[in-house]
C-alpha cells in the first residue's frame, strides 16, 4: 500500500480548523494505510497557526509548516510538496468545501492506471455569477488552450503520483495549471466527481481580479508546455510571418512604381519598413531567448524528469 | 551554515578616501563596546579599493586586536559587492554593519544586539536627531518618502550604514548595483521581523550632497527596480503583459475607428497622423508583451533555486520539539 501525503494550504481559516481535524481523523481511522498530513500555514494573521500547532502535536502523522510570510496558495502548495514523503500526494482545501471521504475514490481511480486524478465539483455550491460561471469559462479556456480537457482546474482536491509532480517547480500562480504541466510530462490525467459542500464558516479569499491573472498565466503555461525549450522556432515562425508580409507589400510597391499615389505615396514604404522591423525584432528576440535557454537552462529538463518512469524488478 | 561566533562587526569603507583618524577613533569605540558586551566576536574590515593608507592603518590595528580580519578588493566594486562578500565570510550569528567613522551614537551596538536577542530579525537605525545639512536631510527625506510610497513599507531612514541582523536573514539574498540600501525592505518582504529604532546622529562624512542630477536618476531607477523585483520577479508577464495590453488595446481602438471612417465614409487617411499613432501603439504593445515572454522564459529556465516560500518552522509530534528551520 503506497503512502499518502495530504497537503492542505491554510490561510486565515481558524473557524474551519476544528471540523477539518475531525473529518481528517475520521478519514484516517477508516483508511488504514499509511497517511501523513502536511498543513501549510501561509502566514495567517489570525489564530490558525496556534490552533494547528496544538492539534498537530496531539496527533501522529501531522506536520504543520509555518511559512514566514503570506506568499500565496501556489507557494504554500510547493512548500508542502517539497516536504511531503508519500508516494501519492493529495491536495485539499482547508475551507471544508472538500470532503476527505472522497480521497479513497481518487486513490482507487489512480490505481486504475492514472498518474493524476482531478476532483470535479459537478454540483458546485457557490454563488453562480461571481464564482461558478467565471470558473466554468476559465476551465473551458484552459482545456482548449492546453489540450487537457478536465472540467475543474480550480478544484484543489486532486491526487498526484509523487514521481510525476515532485520534479515540477511550482511558482507564481501555477497551481491552477498543474494538471496541464503534468500532462505535458506524459502523465495520464483523469477526473472523478467529488462532493462539494457550501462554505459555512470563514471567508472566501477569491475575487474577480483573478481573470486577468488567469489569462496571463495561461499564455505562460502554453509557452512553457510548447516552446520553452526551443523558443527560436516559435519566435522565428512569427518573424517569418512578418518577412512574408514585407515581401508581399514590397512587391505590391515595386509593381506600382509607375503609379502616382500623390500624397499617399508615403504609406506603402512606411508599411514595408514597419513589417521589416517587426521581422528583425522577433528574430532577434528569438535568438536572445535561445541564448537564455541554452545557458544552463533546465526548465524543461525538470518536466522531462517528471516524465521518467522507473522500471524495476 | 556554521555559526562559530556570536557577532560579526562589518566595517565598510567604500567610494571615498577615509580619514584615518576618524577610523582609529571609531575602532577604539567599537572595541570598548564589543568587549563590554562579553560575547565572542570578530571585526571584518572591508577595504573596497579605497587606497593604501586605510589598509595600512587597518593592518596596524590588527597587530594588537586579533579579532580583526581584513578583506581587501583590488579596486572599488561598490557597497553591494563589499557587503555581499563580507556577509558570506562572516562567521557570526549576528551581523552588524558600520561605516568607517562613528555615524551614530555608541549605544547603538548594545541596543541593536539586545533587540536581536529579543526576537527581532533585522534592526535598522534611524538617525534622529540628525546633524547633517538641511540639503542632505531634504534629499534623504525625498528618497525615503518615495520609497515608502512605492513599496508601502513604513521605514524612515534607509541610508544609515549602521544595521544589525541575524545572518540567516540575508542568506540567499544577493545584491547588485545599489540595492544593498534596501535589505530591510527585502527582509520585510520575506516575512522577517524588522524594527526601526531611532539613534542619535554623530556625524556624516562622505561625498558631499550637492545636487548631482545623475545621482537622482540612479536613485529613482533603483527604487523602480526594487518595486519591480519585489512584485514581479516570478511573474514578469503580469507586468509587461499589462503595459503591453494597454498599448495594444488603445492602438487597436484607434485603428478600428480609422478603418470605420475609411470604409463607412470613404474619408482619406493620408492627412491623419492618428493612423501613425495607432499603428505605432499596436506594434509597441506587441513588443512590450514579447519582452514579458522573454522574462518568463528566464524565470522558467533559471528560477529553479528562487524559493517563493520561506519555512519559519515545522511543528510535528514525532520528536515533539519545534524544529527551527530558519
Amino acid at each position: 500500500m503506497p503512502k499518502i501525503s495530504i497537503v492542505i494550504p491554510v490561510f486565515n481559516e481558524e473557524l474551519c480548523l476544528a471540523p477539518l481535524f475531525d473529518s481528517l481523523d475520521a478519514f484516517i481511522a477508516d483508511f488504514g494505510g499509511a497517511v501523513e498530513v502536511l498543513m501549510v500555514d501561509d502566514g495567517s494573521t489570525d489564530d490558525s497557526l496556534r490552533i494547528m500547532g496544538e492539534e498537530a502535536l496531539k496527533r501522529a502523522h501531522f506536520r504543520v509548516l509555518a511559512l514566514r510570510a503570506n506568499t500565496g496558495q501556489t507557494s504554500a502548495m510547493a512548500a508542502g510538496l517539497d516536504q511531503a514523503t508519500g508516494d501519492v500526494i493529495v491536495f485539499m482545501d482547508a475551507d471544508l468545501q472538500n470532503d476527505p471521504a472522497d480521497i479513497p475514490l481518487l486513490l482507487a481511480k489512480l490505481d486504475g492506471g492514472y498518474d493524476l486524478v482531478s476532483g470535479w465539483r459537478k454540483n458546485r455550491q457557490d454563488r453562480a455569477i461571481t464564482r461558478t460561471l467565471p470558473s466554468m469559462m476559465a476551465n473551458r479556456l484552459i482545456g482548449w488552450v492546453t489540450g487537457v480537457r478536465i472540467h475543474d482546474y480550480g478544484c484543489t482536491l486532486k491526487a498526484y503520483r509523487a514521481s510525476v509532480v515532485k520534479p515540477l517547480h511550482l511558482y507564481s500562480d501555477m497551481h491552477r495549471f498543474l494538471p496541464a504541466l503534468c500532462a505535458s510530462a506524459g502523465a495520464r490525467v483523469t477526473e472523478i466527481v467529488v462532493n462539494h459542500r457550501p462554505r459555512t464558516l470563514g471567508q472566501s479569499k477569491y475575487g474577480l481580479d483573478r481573470i486577468f491573472k488567469v489569462l496571463v498565466d495561461l499564455v505562460v503555461i502554453k509557452m512553457i508546455v510548447t516552446f520553452a525549450d526551443r523558443p527560436l522556432h516559435y519566435f522565428g515562425l512569427l518573424s517569418l510571418f512578418f518577412l512574408v508580409l514585407t515581401a508581399f507589400t514590397g512587391s505590391i510597391w515595386a509593381w506600382n512604381l509607375g503609379v502616382n499615389w500623390g500624397a499617399g505615396s508615403i504609406i506603402l514604404p512606411a508599411v514595408i519598413v514597419l513589417f521589416f522591423c517587426c521581422f528583425l525584432y522577433f528574430l532577434f528576440i528569438g535568438l536572445l531567448a535561445d541564448l537564455i535557454v541554452r545557458v544552463q537552462g533546465r526548465g524543461r529538463s525538470d518536466v522531462a524528469r517528471a516524465a521518467t518512469v522507473e522500471v524495476s524488478g | 551554515m556554521s555559526a562559530d561566533l556570536e557577532l560579526s562587526l562589518v566595517v565598510l569603507a567604500s567610494n571615498e578616501t577615509p580619514d584615518t583618524d576618524l577610523f582609529r577613533e571609531m575602532m577604539q569605540v567599537w572595541r570598548e563596546e564589543l568587549d563590554a558586551l562579553g560575547r565572542s566576536y570578530e571585526v571584518l574590515v572591508v577595504d573596497d579599493g579605497v587606497g593604501n593608507e586605510f589598509f595600512e592603518v587597518a593592518d596596524e590595528l590588527r597587530g594588537d586586536w586579533s579579532a580583526i580580519r581584513i578583506i581587501r578588493f583590488r579596486r572599488c566594486f561598490g557597497e553591494s559587492v563589499a557587503l555581499d562578500t563580507a556577509v558570506d565570510l562572516a562567521k557570526g550569528r549576528y551581523v552588524v554593519t558600520s561605516t568607517w567613522y562613528l555615524q551614530v551614537e555608541r549605544e547603538s551596538l548594545r541596543t541593536t544586539v539586545q533587540r536581536l536577542d529579543g526576537g527581532t530579525d533585522f534592526v535598522t537605525v534611524r538617525r534622529h536627531p540628525r546633524v547633517d545639512s538641511v540639503m542632505a536631510r531634504l534629499n534623504s527625506w525625498m528618497f525615503n518618502a518615495y520609497t515608502r510610497w512605492l513599496t508601502k513599507v513604513r521605514l524612515h531612514d534607509l541610508n544609515t550604514s549602521f544595521r544589525a541582523f541575524r545572518r540567516d536573514v540575508v542568506e540567499g539574498l544577493h545584491f547588485h548595483g545599489d540595492l544593498f540600501r534596501f535589505i530591510a525592505i527585502f527582509a520585510i518582504h520575506k516575512g522577517f521581523r524588522v524594527e526601526e529604532i531611532p539613534m542619535r546622529h554623530i556625524r556624516e562624512e562622505g561625498p558631499s550632497t550637492v545636487l548631482r542630477p545623475g545621482l537622482y536618476v540612479r536613485r529613482f531607477l533603483d527604487i523602480l527596480a526594487l518595486f519591480f523585483l519585489i512584485k514581479f520577479t516570478r511573474k514578469p508577464l503580469r507586468f509587461f503583459g499589462l503595459v503591453g495590453f494597454g498599448f495594444l488595446s488603445v492602438g487597436l481602438v484607434i485603428c478600428l475607428w480609422l478603418a470605420y471612417l475609411k470604409l463607412a465614409f470613404d474619408e482619406s487617411l493620408v492627412g491623419r497622423p492618428m493612423l501613425i499613432l495607432g499603428v505605432f501603439l499596436v506594434v509597441l504593445g506587441i513588443i512590450v508583451a514579447s519582452i514579458g515572454l522573454i522574462g518568463e522564459i528566464i524565470i522558467f529556465t533559471h528560477g529553479r533555486d528562487l524559493r517563493d516560500y520561506h519555512i519559519d518552522r515545522i511543528i510535528e509530534s514525532d520528536d515533539d520539539e519545534e524544529e527551527d528551520r530558519s
